[in-house]
């Protein structure tokens, strides 16, 4: 068995090989370095930017320093101007009253009372600032190492490129190949041959995951270096790649051709994958419907590998349940073969 | 203009003998489905705090004004869910009897910040004395929702050109394109039979999305401009998929290489200060994407709306230029 499973695995690199398969896995892992490094600014936020208008009635010296270090706009319309270039902006108009502070927020319309709360706190916040009342509140960190240095937002961006690309590569690559297979004929001779179906499929799926790990290690070396948990990243990108196949083929399996195929298994992989760009971006977002998706905790795994903080427990939970999901997801993946391919 | 219309008949046949018509049709639109669904939650996306169930119910309705609150037994309780892999902050008290607050150490700076801002508000015995003033610029569409309805339209457009892309592959593989070729139709006649259902399929799918999402009432006209003005990069795009593409592992090879690029494109002008925008005028997604955004979020005028189309021509243009070549090499 060892030596049929070799001699298949040979032969797909050949073939993705022939497909100039190695040749865009690099030429994309290395777009997506130059990308990070070159285009991705390093200060970008994605945090709503706040304009600021201060009405000449002003004398308040309290209310004039919340506008320290602060981009100040000559007129209430020019904040609205601006605010209605960028959707996510907000406008701060302070003014004074009776010798008080009087501050128009300006929202875009769409803003829930929760973030206006948090708006007027944060001005009353800047208003009576007092830093003894700060030092008695207490903040436990349970993972004191965490946070060690502020990361660049390009860097920030890796691990999400590394599950969009390596991790979820086999998705739609192994569809091509068991296609391509099929109309060469390949799996019908396959057929009358000794070898069976467990080792045809789990050939496709290393090779994929072969090619995974190396569009990791560009990715990673090319953009933050040694830095974080190699080791533990490569076994989590294997075990996201042999799932992320799995479910490939079983989608596929249910098709003729991959024109037929492509539509359903790409926007599969929207669906698995855009809710959880959100949740990288506000991790507080957490529906119920995000946490059953095996891309969030995957997600979280390789942000935790990369730029480590201690939490060990999220990285050996995320690797066990991906253990499980890649046996079953494997198991599925002969039996829909079984039914729908040899089958015929 | 019949042995256009042949073509493009050819292609509708085949891909409704395919299923593959349908498929293209009915999944974007369920996307579009899972986007209305999904645009509520995203649009209460707030702080969130786990919170000692024993603390005073004024302590916990204050926490609820600003934030999803999340009430548990225990200290222990609201560790084990700290830990949890989404950014939230324990909220309990001190052998002192004082608040404090319980964190990971790895969140986003505003989960800390803002359980430190409610606690001291809770302390502080001089609330201020300020009059706020709440007003809007009328928009009520979220970015998610607007963003997100942006983007589907562009996903459409582009499913158009990778199907004109793997239908090509398909003739190189069956070697009908060799046949064609010595057949009376010309190369233009080609091409523009191919591209019909690049730009009809987005049409009609975008109008559909649109009206899920309840975004009828954007200017349609100004819709259609931009549907059709991008839906030429996506033939082009397709175009070059298919001949550039020996089988459909480069196919999807290919494919993929081009859609980091309208990725980066639409992620960079969400992402980047308008500043920087420049650094993606030479996207004609980027157009696209700018304009299509400003129209659903109806904020867009027709001759802001005629400098994006323009953009997304003249970027195309330059690509077509670039890839002509290629083209026709490779379809002859």
């Amino acid at each position: 068995m060892p030596n049929r499973l070799s001699g298949l695995l040979i032969k797909d690199i050949k073939t993705s090989i022939r497909g100039y398969f190695l040749l865009i896995v690099i030429i994309v892992a290395l777009l997506l370095v130059g990308l990070i490094n070159f285009v991705i600014p390093e200060d970008a936020s994605v945090e709503a930017p706040i304009f600021y208008h201060l009405t000449e009635n002003v004398s308040n010296k309290q209310l004039k320093l919340i506008i320290k270090d602060k981009d100040i706009l000559n007129s209430k319309d020019e904040v609205i101007k601006k605010m209605k270039d960028n959707a996510t902006s907000l406008g701060v108009i302070l003014d004074e009253e009776n010798n008080k502070p009087k501050i128009e927020i300006i929202t875009q319309g769409y803003e829930n009372e929760k973030i206006i709360n948090t708006l007027k706190l944060a001005i009353k916040e800047e208003l009576y600032f007092n830093p003894d009342e700060m030092e008695n509140i207490r903040i436990i960190k349970l993972k004191p190492s965490s946070n060690k240095g502020k990361i660049p937002f390009n860097d920030k961006m890796v691990p999400l490129m590394v599950l969009l690309e390596p991790v979820l590569m086999g998705f739609v690559m192994i569809a091509a190949l068991i296609f391509i297979e099929k109309e060469q004929g390949t799996i019908e001779a396959y057929r009358v041959s000794p070898g069976n179906l467990s080792e045809y499929i789990a050939s496709k799926v290393i090779v994929m995951m072969l090619y995974g790990l190396l569009s990791t290690l560009i990715i990673t070396i090319g953009t933050v270096g040694f830095s974080g948990n190699i080791v533990m990243l490569l076994i989590l990108v294997s075990l996201g790649s042999i799932v992320a196949s799995n479910v490939g083929l079983i989608i596929a399996s249910f098709f003729n051709n991959i024109s037929q195929a492509l539509i359903p298994v790409v926007l599969t992989s929207i669906v698995i994958t855009t809710p959880v760009m959100l949740a990288f971006f506000a991790p507080s977002f957490s529906p119920i419907y995000l946490k059953i998706l095996p891309t969030y905790p995957l997600m979280f795994a390789i942000k935790e590998a990369i730029f480590p903080t201690g939490n060990t427990g999220l990285l050996l939970n995320t690797i066990g349940l991906f253990i499980v999901f890649s046996l079953v997801s494997y198991m599925i993946t002969i039996l829909s073969y079984k039914r729908n391919m040899i089958k015929k | 203009m019949l042995r256009v219309m042949s073509i493009f008949e050819r292609d509708l046949k085949s891909s409704i003998r395919d299923n593959m018509l349908l498929y293209m049709m009915i999944i974007p639109l369920l996307l579009a489905f899972g986007l209305k669904l999904f645009i509520p939650s995203a649009n209460t996306l707030t702080v969130k705090f786990a919170i000692d169930k024993s603390l005073d119910k004024e302590v916990i309705e204050t926490f609820k004004k600003y934030g999803e609150v999340e009430l548990y037994d225990n200290k222990d309780k609201i560790i084990q869910r700290v830990n949890k892999m989404d950014d939230i902050a324990g909220i309990t008290l001190n052998e002192k009897g004082l608040l404090e607050a319980v964190i990971e150490g790895n969140e986003q700076k505003e989960t800390p910040g803002m359980a430190k801002m409610i606690i001291k508000n809770i302390n502080r015995n001089d609330k201020g004395d300020i009059n706020f003033i709440i007003s809007n610029i009328g928009y009520k569409m979220s970015p998610v929702a607007s963003i997100g309805s942006a983007s589907l339209i562009i996903v459409s457009i582009m499913l158009g050109g990778m199907i004109i892309g793997f239908n090509i592959i398909e003739e190189k593989e069956n070697s009908t394109l060799n046949a064609l070729t010595v057949s009376p139709m010309n190369r233009k006649e080609f091409i523009v039979g191919k591209s019909i259902i690049g730009v009809i399929i987005p049409i009609i799918q975008s109008l559909l999305m649109l009206w899920i999402l309840d975004l009828f009432h954007v200017n349609i006209f100004m819709i259609l401009v931009l549907i059709i003005s991008s839906s030429l990069i996506a033939i082009v795009l397709g175009f070059l998929i298919g001949v550039l593409s020996n089988n459909q592992i480069a196919g999807i090879a290919n494919m993929k290489g081009l859609m980091i690029l309208v990725s980066a494109s639409i992620l960079g002008a969400v992402l980047l200060d308008s500043s920087k925008h420049f650094l993606l005028y030479w996207s004609p997604l980027y157009w696209s994407f700018m304009g299509l955004h400003g129209a659903i979020l109806e904020i867009i005028t027709w001759s802001k709306l005629g400098i994006n189309v323009l953009g997304t021509l003249i970027t195309t243009n330059i690509i077509f230029l670039v890839a002509k070549k290629k083209i026709r090499k490779g379809l002859s």
